[in-house]
């Protein structure tokens, strides 16, 4: 059975270049436009992986993960942040909050691909 | 620039009324100054949610267009692969040799477009944050403007008043950087770092 994948970004392209990587190696991609809708979708379906950006509308993804690890069904979860943030000061709150990885913006496919199966095992 | 009033000499005045025209000429500099450069601000502020609205307009049509040309290309692709296995076998490796090789190169060319597709996000956050400067840059020239209305209050140590208000507007400028961070120090749009905690 396919694994599911949350992706949580408030652009739409972004959301629909994520999505069409992922699909095209077999996964299952649910997409959420903000944190609020993320964190709701994240509660309502069994997600394997969560994918979110940091800066968006409503919730941004570093609340998003604190969120999502205070729920017992999501402390191991893994949550990559793909984000334009790059400093190291970012990085570091990313992984207090409990981000199991970081990447920068823009990704390349076949490398979201790579980590993907990676943190997933 | 117009400034308003011109200062023409008209001969030799005593200091108090030299003090005078020099205040109301600050003023009027000061009025000129934010008027203009509010209209300017407002101006860039619409130039800038213009552009956002083209890139916003012109990503929708492009990852359509590319979604499309995919799903066409991939279906030719894989009959021609089809059409290669079932050739007869002289020229048979060869025919599927050259249609592994263009999927290759599909795959290559494909990566590149979903990179380069991801320019609208990287810049549209770019101009809301340059869009934020503006609005920051917007309440420093309110702060100007009380000064040439506050200005017009003989009472004040008008030297001493100027002072205080350019160390205040300094201080207001120095905060929109600190406060005003970009999300966004990529110049190129090649792959970003990626880290695993």
């Amino acid at each position: 059975m396919a694994k599911t994948i949350l992706a949580v970004d408030d652009s739409p392209s972004i959301r629909k270049m994520v999505s069409f990587t992922l699909k095209s190696a077999g996964y299952e991609v649910i997409e959420a436009s903000d944190g609020e809708e993320g964190l709701k979708k994240a509660k309502a379906m069994k997600i394997n992986l969560v994918l979110t950006d940091q800066n968006m509308p409503k919730m941004d993804g570093l609340t998003l993960i604190r969120s999502l690890r205070a729920l017992p069904e999501h402390v191991r979860t893994p949550i990559l942040m793909l984000t334009t943030e790059s400093s190291p000061e970012m990085k570091a709150q990313g992984k207090a909050a409990g981000a199991t990885g970081w990447m920068v913006k823009p990704f390349d496919p076949q490398k979201l691909i790579e980590v993907v199966q990676k943190v997933l095992g | 620039m117009n400034i308003g009033k011109s200062t023409v000499c008209t001969g030799p005045e005593n200091s108090a009324s030299q003090a005078d025209r020099a205040r109301t000429e600050i003023q009027e500099v000061l009025r000129c100054l934010t008027r203009t450069f509010a209209l300017q601000f407002r101006q860039a502020d619409l130039e800038l949610t213009q552009t956002q609205a083209l890139l916003k307009d012109a990503i929708e049509r492009l990852t359509a267009s590319f979604s499309n040309i995919h799903a066409h290309v991939g279906a030719q692709h894989k009959l021609a692969l089809t059409r290669a296995v079932r050739q007869e076998e002289r020229g048979r490796d060869e025919a599927i040799d050259q249609a592994l090789d263009i999927s290759i190169v599909l795959e290559q060319d494909i990566n590149a477009a979903i990179r380069s597709l991801q320019f609208q996000d990287i810049s549209t956050q770019l101009l809301e944050h340059a869009k934020r400067r503006l609005w920051a840059m917007g309440e420093v020239l309110a702060d100007i403007e009380t000064l040439a209305s506050e200005a017009q209050d003989e009472s004040l140590d008008f030297i001493d008043h100027l002072y205080r208000h350019k160390e205040a507007i300094l201080h207001k400028a120095s905060l929109i950087d600190e406060r005003n961070d970009s999300p966004v120090s990529q110049g190129h749009m090649e792959t970003g770092d990626i880290e695993l905690f």
